[in-house]
């Protein structure tokens, strides 16, 4: 066995202080959300939210902001080194621009452009952003490089952002990667 | 969700003790954590560290902390460092964890790692291999 992990997503309105979403899937370990789906809404598909069909992008709008993060729990010494890389396979089609920014601060259901590093190519995981961690919630106020008991990431945001010309439809596939050490 | 550990591994201590990561990872001495937590009050301890694969035993990755050797299936590569200096054990699993828009499709890769870490006239100086 090793550390467990679990991918999670915040929601809704900004509540709390530090503030973080009122809607959390995967908080502490509850479920998973693998919804990855930038679209016209703030929900999270696999929590009863909507699906991406239902929740176009306008071309020349943006997506709202995506509050990714994980939770680690179980057998684990030392969780360090974290990177994350919005983009390690796939590639974006024309007037498509997918941006990604890890934080401690919640984009409270927003489509206001999201200012940070540019995915629309693909980033390899060792050149991703670094990633810290809190035993509180991605929203904790000191993160540290380290994790030595259940936790989890920042907020690894990401918003895809639109502009004419882009072409109907679906998107490419985008593989979003985290990679951390553990023992 | 967690994996399946594919490597073992094994501490053996100056004393001529030695320690065994159990398949679950959980400590048997500390009261949370991992097998390597129970190792953190006797690393100073450690002359070899290796990784054994659970599916084939002849399969054996290790690291004497004595010399920087290491020796990957009965062979032996020397370090190439000045003799003398003591070696800090590294150990880790490198855990890539990737997740498909548009899909529920997860994947993970993991790389254990092993190796050591030294000063040498202020520098650090850290060598390690992996499997996969």
């Amino acid at each position: 066995m090793s550390a467990t992990f679990t991918w999670c997503e915040d929601n809704g309105a900004a509540t709390g202080s530090p503030s973080h979403g009122t809607t959390r899937t995967g908080f502490g370990g509850s479920g998973s959300t693998t919804d990855v789906n930038w679209k016209s809404v703030d929900n999270c598909t696999n929590n009863s939210g909507t699906a991406y069909t239902a929740a176009r992008i306008t071309i020349g709008q943006n997506g709202f902001v995506k509050n990714t993060y994980a939770f680690l729990s179980g057998s684990f010494n030392t969780i360090l080194s974290g990177l994350w890389s919005a983009n390690t396979a796939g590639t974006l089609g024309s007037n498509l621009t997918l941006i990604g920014t890890v934080t401690s601060t919640y984009v409270a259901a927003s489509t206001a452009t999201l200012s940070g590093t540019t995915f629309t190519t693909t980033v390899p995981i060792a050149s991703g952003l670094a990633v810290n961690f809190s035993t509180t919630g991605p929203e904790g106020s000191l993160p540290t490089a380290t994790l030595t008991s259940a936790g989890y990431s920042q907020y690894l945001q990401s918003q895809l952002q639109t502009a004419a010309g882009a072409a109907a439809g679906n998107t490419a596939v985008i593989t979003l990667t985290i990679q951390y050490n553990e023992n | 969700m967690s994996y399946t550990l594919k490597y073992l591994f094994t501490a053996e201590f100056a004393d001529g003790t030695s320690y065994r990561q159990t398949p679950d990872d959980t400590p048997r001495i500390a009261d949370h954590g991992s097998s390597f937590t129970d190792l953190s009050s006797r690393v100073a301890d450690i002359v070899s560290f290796s990784l054994s694969s659970v599916a084939d035993a002849a399969q054996v990755l290790s690291v004497d902390l004595r010399d920087g050797s290491f020796t990957i299936n009965g062979l032996r590569f020397p370090a190439q460092t000045p003799h003398g200096i003591p070696f800090q054990l590294v150990y880790f699993r490198q855990v890539t964890r990737s997740l498909v828009s548009g899909s529920s499709e997860e994947s993970i890769h993991v790389s254990y790692h092993i190796g050591w870490r030294t000063a040498v006239t202020g520098c650090i100086y850290q060598q390690t291999v992996s499997v996969e």
